[in-house]
């Protein structure tokens, strides 16, 4: 019971507070730049959950998130800070897409085949640095930093090489058995949704209930202690870099089987960039990343109609999840001070408990 | 391949490796002291915001770099709040702190100088040709033919490398980077000098971002810097974390930055997504290849308690 309760104020309560916090912030900055931060907010809001197709729309941008941010959480637990998820998001897609538009098979086969090879090329992209840091040591940040530049261009030169279509520097749409089926009639909203959620939360149960999970867990948490208790660290270093990568890379097929149907130059609008605060709000669990992610989305989905209706620029979204982090980060630091956040906090929970203690007593 | 084509080619490898080896340096200085920021290419892009913003209001180049500079310093200082006091993971408030740049140089530029079509470009630093010394024969035109910044640049590397090696706080400010507790034991206040280090750190790298809007390009879009902080943390690795290694590993970069350009602009067969590839391949080769020879400062990215 009390565990719950700890659950529930770490988990749910205290990032909520950072959400409404980070917006406040955002607002008044909103504000110094002479525009309307209640209008802004508010288009944000109607235009990420406002009616059926908004709705949609914004479950639809969920899925990249959960994925990208599965694949950063997952590596996190192994000590291995994967910044690379858009560039394993791009080769998915790429790859994803020379398999889908030039093999012409049924769906029961293209389908399953089109996720392997997004997901394969991902997770070969991040396993490539983590090979590099095993071999070297050299930092994975930097490097897949680098590799998504690299795999930008790679992209870059697809689409207006090898893999042009006409006149426009993007791919022929997919062959019609790799098109993902539709989820929720009447919308965009594709199967997807539900293979990204499925595998949350087989990532939670697997980093939890498994040996497996165990053993990267204690290489995250104590690299050395890990090796003196007989795990085989490198390896699993590797193995986790394949499943992270594979995850963005898979994210990225999706993405190209379910909502574009074709690869072009700007594919990414920044998800895998997005997913390290998704991961990070989450704390780095999976199942966590399902709210975080859904958060994420709320913002990207709402921020076109607030760009139109209240005339602040999308980027401002970057702000608002960078505050998001760093209140995050504070609080985690701050565990055994006592921050202004913290003593909120307990404040509230206090109250609360002291309520129910008296609304039981009165009965 | 003709002379001239040469000295270009030399002249602009200087030219592109400037705004590097700045935020280099200061990567450097703080990696000395024990602390990793990879919010560097956050700060280059609000240097160059910053600078771009208050030349656009009609400010003069210096006081563009002037605000670029106080911009640098602000982000060191909450910088250095956030990770050594409060002793937070340096890589989360970093990463934070590159999307807070990328999110809030974009909204103010959007809100500010407004997306019409026209680029709104600025004036710029000058090249100027120091008498005498630029007729020299292919050095003159590469060394003496320059803007302001890069003569400034080359001049506070030997000065950074001096007080590093050859005054006491040089010496007390590499000791913490290795082993702080001792350097605290002496007495020396060990979280003084680790904020100093961030706020130069953060300064010299949006002195950095500044040269790119204000002697490279006049015009600030996105993202302007690029990943260009990341090659400078690649940078310091290269050069051993010393300040003429650094200078060489960002000619290095200049050169494949000055060299795909110009192998585009005469029009080579190698497709130009390979060309623009280049310096971020060359990053990950010297990382690869450099990384066991070169010996980071022991206790980098290790908070600090006492």
């Amino acid at each position: 019971m009390k565990a719950n309760k700890g659950i529930f104020i770490n988990g749910i309560l205290k990032p909520i507070f950072y959400v409404i916090l980070a917006l406040l912030i955002s607002g008044i900055i909103i504000l110094l730049t002479g525009k309307d931060p209640i209008l802004a907010m508010v288009s944000l809001g109607q235009g990420a959950v406002g009616g059926k197709r908004q709705l949609a729309e914004t479950l639809l941008k969920m899925v990249p998130l959960l994925l990208c941010g599965l694949s950063v959480a997952i590596a996190y637990r192994t000590s291995f800070f994967n910044i690379g998820a858009e560039g394993q998001f791009l080769m998915g897609a790429l790859a994803a897409t020379w398999f889908a538009v030039g093999f012409d098979l049924p769906a029961i086969i293209m389908l399953p085949m089109t996720f392997v090879v997004g997901a394969l090329a991902g997770g070969i992209w991040c396993l490539i640095v983590g090979i590099i840091k095993i071999k070297t040591g050299a930092s994975e940040i930097i490097n897949t930093i680098m590799f998504n530049y690299i795999a930008l261009r790679l992209v870059g030169w697809a689409v207006n090489g090898p893999l042009k279509d006409g006149y426009l520097p993007q791919s022929s749409e997919v062959n019609s058995g790799a098109v993902l089926p539709i989820l929720w009639q009447g919308t965009r909203l594709h199967i997807g949704f539900l293979i990204a959620l499925a595998l949350a939360f087989i990532l939670q149960f697997i980093l939890f209930k498994t040996v497996f999970g165990y053993q990267i867990r204690a290489v995250g948490l104590n690299l050395k202690a890990a090796n003196y208790a007989g795990i085989k660290s490198a390896k699993r270093l590797i193995q986790t870099c394949l499943i992270s990568g594979g995850l963005a890379g898979l994210a990225g097929a999706i993405e190209l089987m379910g909502v574009t149907k074709r690869l072009f130059e700007i594919f990414s609008p920044g998800y895998g960039y997005d997913a390290i605060a998704v991961s990070l709000l989450a704390q780095n669990n999976p199942a966590g990343v399902i709210l975080s992610s859904l958060l994420f989305a709320v913002l990207r989905g709402g921020a076109g109609q607030m760009q139109r209706n209240a005339d602040v620029s999308f980027v401002i979204i970057y702000v608002i999840q960078a505050l998001i982090i760093v209140f995050v980060v504070m609080s985690s630091s701050d565990k055994n001070s006592n921050s202004v956040i913290q003593k909120l906090i307990q404040k509230i929970s206090l109250q609360k408990a002291e309520k129910k203690v008296d609304s039981k007593g009165g009965a | 391949m003709d002379n001239v084509f040469i000295i270009g080619l030399l002249q602009a490898t200087l030219r592109m490796a400037t705004p590097i080896l700045l935020a280099a340096l200061g990567c450097l200085i703080a990696e000395r002291a024990g602390i990793l920021n990879i919010g560097l290419e956050g700060q280059m892009l609000c240097g160059a915001f910053f600078g771009y913003l208050t030349v656009y209001f009609g400010g003069s180049l210096w006081l563009g770099m002037f605000a670029a500079g106080l911009s640098g310093v602000l982000l060191g200082l909450v910088f250095a709040y956030l990770t050594v006091t409060k002793l937070n993971n340096q890589m989360i408030v970093g990463a934070a702190f590159n999307m807070f740049a990328l999110g809030i140089t974009g909204f103010i530029y959007k809100a500010v100088v407004g997306v019409t079509g026209t680029t709104n470009t600025i004036p710029q630093f000058k090249v100027i040709s120091i008498p005498l010394l630029s007729k020299i024969p292919i050095i003159g035109k590469l060394l003496f033919e320059q803007n302001i910044l890069v003569y400034l640049t080359l001049l506070i590397v030997p000065v950074i490398w001096f007080v590093l090696w050859k005054t006491s706080y040089g010496y007390e400010l590499r000791a913490i980077g290795e082993h702080p507790s001792a350097v605290d034991s002496l007495g020396i206040d060990v979280i003084k000098y680790k904020y100093i280090a961030v706020i130069l750190q953060g300064m010299l790298a949006a002195f950095g971002g500044a040269y790119l809007t204000l002697a490279y390009a006049n015009a600030f879009v996105e993202n302007l810097s690029a990943g260009r902080g990341f090659i400078a943390m690649a940078v310091v690795i290269f050069g051993s974390w010393n300040p003429f290694g650094a200078l060489l590993g960002s000619l290095v970069f200049g050169f494949a930055d000055a060299f795909q350009m110009r192998m585009q602009s005469i029009g080579i067969a190698i497709p130009y997504h390979f060309m623009l590839m280049l310096p971020y391949v060359l990053t990950v080769l010297i990382l690869a290849g450099f990384i066991k020879k070169a010996k980071p400062p022991a206790m980098e990215t290790v908070p600090y308690k006492r």
